[in-house]
């Protein structure tokens, strides 16, 4: 060898060591094999974070498996996933595994003792480093560094910082503890604006919102800039203006901030008849451009242009003048717009397809104002239109506009070459080797006999490509050819289909207070399945749904030999929530609620909640608790204890026609048959004292005094609404049957069933037809005829018929008091008409009637109503004024009444 | 650099010996959430130990840990692919080759200052070789570079205890 190929052997050789030490060793495999144990017991020590549950799932390893060293390894390695472990240390002796964790640290808190003008709590939303967040050494010093950084930059720059990590209550947890000594800050004491004249230095001081005695706060002064930059374009007219500095001088405390405003600009159109000013000024580019020049001066020309060919003047013309000043710039467009043409016609030639189909595809339209900027926009559209009917090689041969002086119109003349049709007649498979063809060409759902389309057959292929990705074939891929000589085609789908994965282990990362066993409720796919994603994105969506977190994402992490493991990243929402409110209604007058909610009690989305509401004729406190799996099965549970006074009023008169007081407390177990459709099966027991009913109300004795219902409530839902708080589409419908029995320990016997249907129809944008149905019966037998007044049906009111007063409508007793009665029908339609922004109108017809029997049911004696209605839409539903109109009253009775109060009537 | 490469081999010797009676195995190094193991340490080292028989086990722990690195920097940028290396390689390609440039002058300066190991070859006769030495050079140098960055990003750990 030469003494030249020794030199550069010998650099090669300490350069490929070089290599070797950074990236290339034999690929990484399986670990080192040793002898299989079987797993007669495993234990596991050091957790704090996470549930042995959810480890051991994530380990993967059971009592009773035979495993060996690459099980272990491969099991260590997909917990470490999870994010939480330092190390796992796996020991065994004959058959017991030990497993010992070393969990990473979390920060539980951090404390902040501080000295100076900024408040702990603001220290704490600066520092970098969050509760429930991950700790270790290196994270500290960047971030007090950080913290350094921006109290300088709040013009703290002698701040001092300590820091000192403690162990924090939790096992893994440690207190991050920081004294701030802020120091002297420094204060702007003048403001200098160093601008061109004095007139520019006081129109900017005038929107800089900084002023003497204020603290030096850079970022805030960078913010201030950029919004006086904005507003000097916006307000001032200034088109090109600059803004530096907020130097601060630290020796006499003077902030010196650098204007150059540059010249105002002076906008005049002249002759511009059918546009407006500003019409023509949004299409101006001097703002974007920050100049003005002949190149943007032609481009502002060609702008006002196309925007008058827009509007079917093809002859416009436009001059301008432009005046340099020393202080502004005075630009004058003199527009002469010419006559404004119409499309009349459009005329094709040298095509099979219908003139209306090619017309309807085009930019251009018949009747419209003719626009001559869109003819390659009009070729477009026509070769896809024909392109997507099969003929590939379609073209369009000339388009031509035929002017009419005569009558300001223009005919458009398209000759098209349309070429062969070509049509599929066979459909093949090549590549695939797993995969059946028959299945791959269902899947692409391509028919023979249909015209070859490209469109359609993109979107062949990305379902092809789902139906192999469902399959498992993360990496697959296809092709599609077509061949032959004639019109009659060949379809070939050449198919790559890849590694088949499969689902390897779940890991969920970031969840601090929710249990494993919520995750594994959710998830639907299994280890060893064919790796699905669409499967992992369902799952993603039902953890959402469960309202814990504020985030979910998934991801699939290669873990050797064709499986993937998924990993869930979550960020939890707040679980403990307090709402509160007031408002208004012409019936309850002053009304007001709190509520207090936890909704992941014990890590498993349970949820328990206080609400409380209250109202000049009622008082209302609750306490809740949902369960979502009932019984470990997804049956919702809910329990309620509740607490009830009521006053039912005349609302005219004011006069009390009953007082209740209701002790009761429910049980029920839904089930959710469908997205859409869901049953519920309550049992129900009340203690109620009735008092004070006025005497020609009172029908049977159980109407006053206290009284025991305990009663069954199966209940049937659905719902396809859009909008539970202001529906635009969809149905509500249900039915509910409310059986009390002395069988089940209840003073009363009756059986009561109601049912309804609301019905939701957008007509056009912004007018919604809105429709509800309802009705009830009820029977009493043994000791009670009558219902008792507590349960008896009573119409009138906001949310019912309205025109009557509340409970208004119906039978009455010898002194005018509404007794309800065991039988109502009552039906609404609405007009939902939105004005303009959050403002609506509603016109409305009601109608309805209360009957003290079920025989006495009848249509024929129904009571009408109509009216109108405001609404201005909030977060919480639409605020409601409506006024309600009499059709059919009796004699001496109020024509009608206003209703005042929040959401929509059904 | 030389009290680095000793405290490393001071950890790994301390590693080694760390394992108690009864371990089967641990986690020897990881990076944020990717976990190397003992086990698989010692089965890379001992593979890789029949090509290159001088490797200790901290360049191979090294080695296993930068490509874990490069890996995932990779697929941050969408490199995919079944195979470990090729992703490896597409993004070396990508992030560090892409960006070596060697000039007529750098290869001139080479031959000249190192002019009297070529036995009297012309700078023209030697010019492929030296420019291949060169690339490769500036690769390490930038790779180097890039991975002293990837680590600043992310939370390497190599256990001791």
């Amino acid at each position: 060898m030469s003494s030249s190929g020794l030199l550069l052997n010998r650099i090669k050789c300490a350069l490929t060591a070089a290599a070797c030490a950074l990236f290339m060793i034999c690929a990484q495999g399986a670990g080192a094999q040793s002898a299989s144990i079987a797993v007669t017991k495993i234990t596991v020590t050091g957790l704090s974070r996470i549930t042995e549950k959810e480890f051991l799932y994530m380990f993967g390893i059971k009592e009773g498996e035979t495993i060996d060293a690459e099980t272990i390894s491969k099991g260590i390695k997909t917990a470490f996933l999870k994010g939480c472990f330092n190390d796992i240390k796996v020991y065994a002796d004959g058959g017991i595994v030990s497993v010992e964790v070393l969990e990473r640290p979390v920060i539980d808190s951090v404390v902040v003792d501080v000295a100076g003008p900024l408040s702990s709590k603001k220290i704490k939303a600066i520092f970098t480093l969050k509760e429930d967040g991950e700790f270790y050494n290196a994270l500290i010093e960047p971030a007090v560094a950080e913290l350094k950084r921006t109290l300088t930059n709040k013009g703290l720059p002698d701040a001092k910082i300590k820091y000192e990590i403690l162990k924090g209550k939790k096992p893994a947890g440690v207190i991050v503890a920081l004294t701030v000594d802020e120091g002297q800050p420094l204060i702007i004491k003048r403001v200098v604006i160093d601008a061109p004249d004095n007139h520019a230095a006081d129109e900017i001081k005038g929107i800089l919102n900084i002023k003497e005695g204020d603290a030096y706060d850079k970022d805030e002064i960078d913010s201030q800039i950029e919004k006086a930059k904005e507003l000097m374009i916006k307000k001032l007219l200034y088109f090109n203006p600059a803004i530096s500095g907020g130097v601060y001088d630290n020796a006499t405390g003077t902030l010196t901030i650098n204007v150059n405003p540059g010249k105002k600009l002076v906008l005049t159109f002249k002759g511009n008849d059918k546009l407006s000013e500003g019409e023509l000024k949004k299409e101006m580019p001097f703002v974007e451009y920050g100049s003005v020049n002949e190149d943007t001066i032609e481009e502002a020309i060609a702008s006002i242009e196309t925007l008058y060919h827009k509007n079917g003047f093809i002859n416009v013309n436009v001059d301008y003048e432009k005046q340099d000043k020393q202080n502004e710039i005075e630009l004058l467009f003199t527009i002469t717009e010419g006559r404004q043409y119409t499309l009349s016609d459009i005329v094709f030639t040298g095509t099979a397809v219908s003139s209306e189909k090619l017309s309807e595809a085009m930019p251009s339209k018949k009747d419209a104002p003719y626009n001559p900027d869109i003819d390659e926009d009009d070729e477009t559209a026509i070769t896809d239109l024909l392109q997507n009917e099969g003929y590939q090689s379609a073209a369009v041969k000339s388009y031509t506009p035929q002017i009419d002086e005569a009558k300001n119109s223009v005919t458009l003349r398209i000759e098209i070459y349309e070429g062969n049709r070509i049509i599929i007649k066979d459909i093949q498979v090549e590549g695939n080797s797993e995969v059946a063809a028959e299945k791959i060409i269902a899947a692409s759902d391509i028919k023979v006999g249909r015209p070859y389309v490209e469109t359609e057959m993109f979107n062949a292929r990305q379902t092809t490509l789902a139906y192999l990705t469902h399959q498992g074939y993360a990496d697959a891929d296809v092709k599609f050819a077509i061949q032959g000589d004639t019109s009659d085609k060949t379809l070939i789908l050449h198919v790559s289909e890849g590694k088949r994965y499969s689902f390897g282990d779940t890991i969920v990362r970031g969840n601090v207070r929710t249990n494993w066993e919520v995750f594994r409720r959710v998830l639907k796919h299994t280890k060893g399945q064919p790796l699905n994603m669409a499967l992992a994105y369902e799952e993603m969506r039902e953890l959402y749904k469960t309202s814990l977190f504020t985030s979910v994402n998934v991801s699939a992490v290669d873990s050797g030999d064709g499986v993937k493991d998924i990993v869930f990243d979550v960020s939890e929402a707040d679980a403990g929530t307090i709402d509160y409110g007031i408002g208004y209604g012409d019936y309850e007058k002053l009304r007001g609620f709190f509520e207090v909610k936890y909704i992941n009690l014990q890590g498993m989305d349970r949820q328990i909640a206080f609400k409380s509401r209250l109202s000049q004729v009622s008082r209302n406190l609750s306490l809740t608790y949902d369960e979502p799996w009932f019984l470990g099965y997804k049956l919702p549970f809910n329990a309620t204890l509740l607490y009830e006074r009521k006053e039912q009023r005349n609302i005219d008169s004011g006069e009390v026609l009953y007082r209740t007081e209701k002790y009761s407390s429910s049980v029920g177990v839904g089930m959710n048959f469908t997205e859409k459709l869901k049953g519920v099966l309550s049992y129900e027991v009340s203690f109620t004292n009735t008092w004070d009913v006025q005497p020609d109300a009172v029908l049977t004795t159980e109407d006053t005094g206290t009284l025991v219902i305990s009663s069954i409530v199966p209940s049937l839902i659905y719902d396809s609404r859009d909008n539970p708080f202001n529906p635009t589409s969809g149905i509500l419908t249900g039915t509910t049957l409310k059986v009390a029995s002395k069988a089940l320990f209840s003073q009363a016997n009756f059986a009561k069933l109601s049912g309804y249907v609301n019905y939701y129809h957008g007509l056009s944008k912004g007018l919604i037809l809105a429709m509800s149905l309802k009705t009830g019966v009820g029977q009493g037998w043994a000791n009670t005829v009558d219902m008792p007044i507590i349960e008896r049906f009573f119409l009138g009111g906001s949310t019912t018929v309205r025109g009557y007063s509340q409970d208004g409508l119906g039978p009455k007793g010898s002194s005018g008091d509404p007794t309800g009665g065991n039988a109502y029908l009552m039906g609404s339609s609405e007009m939902r008409i939105s004005v303009i922004d959050n403002f609506g109108v509603v016109t409305f017809l009601d109608c309805g009637d209360v009957w003290p029997k079920i025989s006495d049911y009848s249509l024929s004696g129904l009571k009408y109503t109509t009216g109108m209605g405001l609404r201005y839409m909030t977060a919480a539903g639409p605020i409601r004024l409506d006024y309600g109109y009499k059709l059919n009253r009796a004699v001496n009775e109020g024509t009608g009444r206003f209703y005042f109060s929040i959401g929509q009537a059904f | 650099m030389k009290r680095t490469m000793l405290a490393t081999a001071l950890l790994l010797v301390m590693l080694t010996s760390a394992v108690e009676a009864g371990m089967i195995d641990r986690v020897c190094a990881f990076v944020d959430n990717d976990a190397i193991t003992l086990s698989e340490l010692m089965h890379t080292y001992n593979k890789t130990k029949g090509k290159i028989p001088n490797i200790t086990k901290e360049e191979v722990l090294n080695t296993m840990i930068n490509r874990i690195l490069l890996k995932r920097a990779a697929l941050s940028m969408k490199i995919v692919g079944t195979d470990e290396d090729k992703i490896i390689a597409e993004y070396i390609d990508l992030k560090v080759r892409s960006y070596v440039i060697i000039k007529e002058e750098d290869v001139e300066d080479f031959y000249n200052k190192h002019r009297k190991d070529f036995g009297g070859a012309t700078v023209s006769e030697v010019r492929a070789d030296i420019e291949k030495l060169l690339i490769e050079q500036d690769v390490n140098a930038r790779l180097t570079a890039l991975l002293s960055e990837l680590r600043k990003q992310a939370y390497v750990k190599i256990q001791a205890e």
